[in-house]
């Protein structure tokens, strides 16, 4: 009996616990990151040097051909920059086939570039609005992006306090 | 002298710019906006100013996207009543502001058809101070050299491409390279206009207001393209307008500036930038920048006024009337967004 009273005990301070840390991080980044994000994308439409009214950093003025996404979530639930991966892949080949033919190296990269870049490269989102934009709206892409591992963060504590609520109604 | 006989072709048009500028926002004005709770308070407020009942045919949802477009329908209303009355030299001058805007909807237009989106979308995003009746046919975009030679060639538009008609792919950086090229001949063209057309006290106001845009787009592009290895510093040298405080003897070592510090240090010596880094000295260290720049335009535009008899005046009124939308539409986003505590980075200076 006590030892399933300990148990209950263990567990709900368990539970005390998470729900602090979700309420935390809700309140205190996943909402604020999302904020910012939102401030600095218009304060990158007001400033940026374009002359015009088109809203040029928007939902109007997405890329809406199909590319590859930029971020993953592994099976460990954890997110992986493919950007970064894709990077490192590169710098690794080069360093590689430097080494070998040299003179047959330029046209090897040519032939296989066109085709195999349009649907294989994992290109930065930031490139549709533009080459070079308002660093504002890499701020807010910097955001954006800590709001996405917030969300994973919610998700995970969301699942585990799940559990822990059946576990402790299992117990009583 | 300009005295004698401005008023006989451009005297009512003068009257007429300067009861637009009578017109625009004052600081009090803008106070009262800050002060509204929600979307269709600001709608109310700015009721009572000049842009009256600027949203009467409009019924559905009120959002800052709508709101910015109706108040720049009114901008465009007013610059073409401006325009259908004027002539000579004022039209010519006219017709050099909407080249500006031009470049802009062509970029947008080649930007558009790339990313597949519909073409009546884009259509009804292009700015109509820049309209130009071959403007839809655009959208059979595959590369520059193509459009140049059956659409761009025709329009006032082609002395623009030189150095910029290549057969490069049409990707998003060189799509960028392209419109920066095609404003850096613009502005050098508009430049050349004003020396030789104009002179006075209008050639003075001018060129202090292009001086400025020059450097404004120097140091903007120096800046927003710090990090970014697929530009090189030749690219970016030949991106910088031939015209400025910082032309020729710092635009070499900016366009091979590696970051901020490097930056700040080669803008220093121009002892009117001198303030632009340290105002707001703070971590972020940039907030204020691009705030700044439009800070001194339009005190600049404000001391436009001062003199008569001068033509600059329209391009004065236009510069801040399009600053009093964007500061409209800031207040906007702060409202729909409950920001108000970021409210307050407008720019006022009537």
């Amino acid at each position: 009996m006590t030892e399933i009273q300990s148990q209950l005990d263990k567990k709900t301070i368990e539970l005390l616990i998470l729900i602090d840390k979700y309420e935390n991080v809700v309140n205190n980044n996943y909402r604020t990151n999302f904020i910012n994000g939102f401030v600095n994308l218009s304060k990158a439409n007001y400033e940026h040097t374009g002359r015009g009214f088109e809203r040029r950093y928007g939902v109007d003025s997405l890329d809406l051909r199909p590319r590859l996404a930029c971020l993953e979530v592994n099976e460990e639930f954890h997110l992986v920059d493919l950007q970064q991966k894709t990077k490192k892949e590169e710098k690794r080949e080069q360093m590689e086939s430097s080494l070998k033919n040299r003179k047959t190296k330029q046209t090897k990269s040519k032939s296989s570039g066109v085709e195999e870049f349009e649907e294989d490269k994992v290109k930065d989102p930031m490139l549709q609005f533009g080459g070079i934009v308002p660093y504002q709206l890499r701020q807010s892409q910097a955001f954006f992006k800590k709001a996405i591992e917030n969300s994973l963060e919610v998700v995970k504590l969301q699942q585990e306090i799940d559990t822990l609520i059946q576990e402790i109604e299992k117990l009583r | 002298m300009e005295g004698l006989y401005f008023n006989i072709n451009n005297g009512y048009l003068e009257g007429v710019v300067r009861g637009y500028k009578s017109g625009l926002l004052t600081t009090n004005q803008y106070v009262n906006l800050t002060q509204c709770d929600n979307l269709e308070d600001l709608k109310l407020q700015l009721s009572s100013t000049d842009y009256g009942n600027f949203m009467a045919n409009y019924s559905g949802p009120l959002s800052t996207s709508v709101l910015q477009d109706n108040l720049s329908k009114k901008l465009f209303q007013q610059f073409q009543y401006v325009k259908s009355q004027s002539s000579g030299k004022l039209t010519k001058f006219m017709n050099y502001i909407n080249y500006g805007y031009m470049i802009d909807n062509v970029i947008l237009m080649i930007t558009g058809t790339l990313h597949e989106r519909d073409k009546s979308e884009i259509l009804r995003k292009c700015n109509p101070l820049g309209w130009f009746d071959t403007l839809p046919t655009l959208s059979i975009a595959t590369d520059i050299e193509s459009l140049y030679s059956t659409v761009l060639i025709d329009t006032p538009l082609a002395p623009f491409f030189k150095n910029c008609v290549s057969a490069d792919d049409l990707d998003d950086l060189n799509i960028e390279i392209i419109r920066n090229k095609l404003y850096k001949n613009y502005l050098e063209s508009f430049v050349e206009f004003v020396t030789s057309e104009f002179d006075g006290p209008d050639q003075e106001i001018m060129i202090r207001l292009l001086t400025l845009e020059a450097d404004k787009r120097v140091i903007n592009i120096t800046l927003n393209s710090l990090n970014n290895s697929d530009l090189s510093s030749e690219d970016k040298l030949s991106l910088f307008p031939s015209y400025g405080k910082l032309y020729p003897t710092y635009h070499l070592q900016l366009s091979q500036a590696e970051d901020i510090e490097q930056l700040k240090s080669i803008v220093e010596y121009i002892g009117d930038y001198k303030d632009i880094f340290n105002e707001s000295g703070d971590a972020s260290g940039l907030r204020g920048l691009g705030d700044w720049f439009y800070l001194l335009e339009m005190q600049f535009c404000r001391n436009a006024f001062t003199q008569q008899f001068t033509l600059s005046t329209v391009y004065a009124w236009l510069k801040s009337k399009e600053q009093e939308i964007r500061n409209i539409t800031w207040i906007a986003e702060c409202i729909a967004q409950n920001q108000k505590n970021r409210i307050d980075s407008y720019i006022s200076v009537y």
